[in-house]
């Protein structure tokens, strides 16, 4: 019973992490490769094992070449968008750099071009030129500050063409060591002292349930109403999550948030308290005072289909988050949700309606937002461990339902779905 | 009977979010396409008058919509590809009734600029020149 549990538990988290693994890997690649992905055969040329390019996210930003084995034989990256402001007689060149197992040029390739065509062919034929990188370590080519003094010669008749496209392999190179590894310094301010605070604040309700502590409960909801919510404006939202699965999480910039969502996520985890939604979500607490206000006569019963047809729109908007992710939408997550109303003076129209009708309706029905419209919530509550005889329930399948869908729109190239 | 409705409703319930979902996303969807369709005109454009300027050693001299570039850069053999118009699709020419390319040259048509309006907007969406905006990465 207990192994099965964890089984379950451990399910439940991976499906999580996988779809912002999935996600990452998809934004990683979009970074790295751009609107122009390099493909297998362009590599092939210079390194004919190539069989699969692999996403390298660290400082180079370029892509690892592997053979069938899948061990790596060689390195390659592509100088735009990088090298956008680098350009010839009248634009940038995209070129192909690659580079064996031993980290040594092997060829160069101009694989698109926003510069004059006839110069562009002129400087593809020149084959001097263009195998001037072959044999030069991927070092030795960052430290080339002149041309001449490194034999690369311009080509005739190509010149401005030819010397973009010298100076946009060297900088691409020499990018990864200007950007260095040294990262951001790690800072821990008053806000992040101050979500340490609400969350322990949450915890200690949590789980201390003595009557001497629980009656301070309704000072500290406030608290999270005003201090959380509307002053600071930290509350878990899928656009944050969304924004981190895609990027990076925030440990040195902001700890304290980083602390209070992982927190978040893994007390419920571990020990089945819905932590976050029902102790410290300012959004979840103004719903439980509007339930104490609101006289009972006007609250109404919602008939169990209405209970099953309103489960699915959290589920549903979740879907939406996943889509508009990985298809990179020009859509605000932060609408689907009340959450960023808290910020009212920068607060956009659609996130202001979700939280006017979300409150208006659970004065009828209360919590009506947390139960059948917040797709946070179902993510904490998804992952939340239940109490009871363990069992693969429709939540699981949902969620496996979840990560089929990012595994689909991972592996389909974009330009299939957008033209 | 009852068990019926219940199915029924569920039915028409999942529908429902189903089609709140298409709902949400059919726009965003919709832009993000026409966004790549706009892209690769603009591209073809930019190759064309490269061509052009190489040949004729200026940009075509006087302000034009898309459609009537494509067909003067089409008709002096620069531009060989049909293009679609993004907007309302269909052959790209000077007859489109929507059309959101502009195409501006100084005084010496020595540099270009083409911009793409946003359809219910003036603001630019896209820009591409001879100077500054050379590349859309």
């Amino acid at each position: 019973m207990k192994i099965k549990t964890a089984l379950l538990q451990f399910y439940r988290l991976a499906i999580l992490l996988a779809i912002a693994w999935l996600i990452r890997g998809h934004h990683d690649r979009i970074r790295v490769q751009g609107g122009w992905p390099i493909t297998v055969s362009e590599v092939k040329v210079f390194l004919p094992e190539a069989h699969r390019l692999k996403v390298d996210s660290g400082e180079r930003k370029g892509l690892i070449v592997l053979d069938q084995d899948r061990r790596q034989i060689g390195y390659a990256v592509r100088t735009m968008p990088y090298c956008r402001e680098i350009v010839g007689y009248s634009g940038p060149t995209d070129v192909l750099a690659v580079f064996d197992a031993e980290d040594k040029g092997v060829g160069i390739a101009l694989r698109h071009s926003y510069d004059t065509p006839s110069h562009v062919e002129d400087v593809k034929f020149e084959f001097l030129f263009m195998e001037s990188w072959n044999g030069r370590s991927w070092d030795d080519i960052a430290e080339i500050t002149d041309l001449n003094d490194a034999q690369i010669y311009a080509v005739s008749g190509a010149t401005r063409t030819s010397e973009a496209v010298a100076y946009s392999v060297n900088h691409r190179v020499a990018m990864t060591r200007s950007e260095g590894s040294a990262g951001e310094p790690w800072h821990f301010g008053w806000r992040d002292w101050l979500l340490c605070g609400f969350l322990g604040g949450g915890l200690l309700f949590a789980f201390l349930k003595q009557k001497a502590i629980q009656k301070w409960r309704p000072l500290y909801s406030i608290a999270t109403i005003l201090g959380l919510g509307f002053w600071m404006g930290d509350l878990i939202a899928q656009s944050l999550l969304a924004g981190w699965a895609e990027s990076r999480i925030p440990w040195a910039a902001t700890p304290g948030l980083v602390i209070f969502v992982f927190a978040a996520f893994l007390v419920p985890w571990f020990t089945a308290q819905p932590l976050y939604c029902q102790f410290i979500c300012p959004h979840g607490n103004l719903q439980r005072w509007f339930m104490k206000v609101i006289p009972a006569k006007w609250k109404r019963p919602l008939p169990d289909d209405g209970k099953w047809i309103g489960r699915l729109v959290p589920v549903m908007l979740v879907m939406v988050v996943v889509a508009v992710s990985f298809l990179q939408l020009d859509f605000d997550l932060a609408g689907i949700e009340p959450f960023d109303a808290y910020l009212i003076t920068s607060a956009g129209v659609a996130t202001l309606s979700v939280a006017v009708v979300g409150l208006l309706l659970s004065l009828f029905f209360p919590m009506a937002y947390c139960k059948f419209g917040c797709p946070t919530g179902w993510l904490l509550e998804f992952v939340r461990k239940r109490s009871g005889k363990p069992r693969f329930s429709d939540r699981d399948w949902i969620g496996l339902a979840l990560l089929l869908l990012a595994l689909g729109l991972y592996l389909t190239p974009l330009d299939r779905i957008l033209g | 009977m009852k068990g019926g409705s219940s199915i029924l409703i569920r039915a028409v319930g999942l529908l429902c979010v189903v089609a709140v979902a298409v709902a949400i996303l059919f726009n965003p969807l919709a832009e993000a396409r026409r966004e790549r369709r706009i892209e690769k005109v603009l591209l073809s454009v930019q190759e064309a008058l490269q061509r052009y300027h190489v040949e004729e050693e200026i940009y075509p001299k006087r302000a034009m919509a898309g459609g009537e570039l494509i067909e003067f850069l089409q008709e002096g053999g620069h531009l060989e590809e049909r293009l679609t118009n993004p907007w309302v699709g269909g052959v790209y020419d000077g007859g489109n009734e929507i059309d959101r390319m502009a195409y501006e040259t100084d005084d010496l048509a020595e540099s270009y600029e083409l911009t793409v309006r946003f359809l219910h907007s003036d603001k630019v969406q896209f820009r591409l020149d001879s100077t500054e905006n050379q590349s859309l990465e």
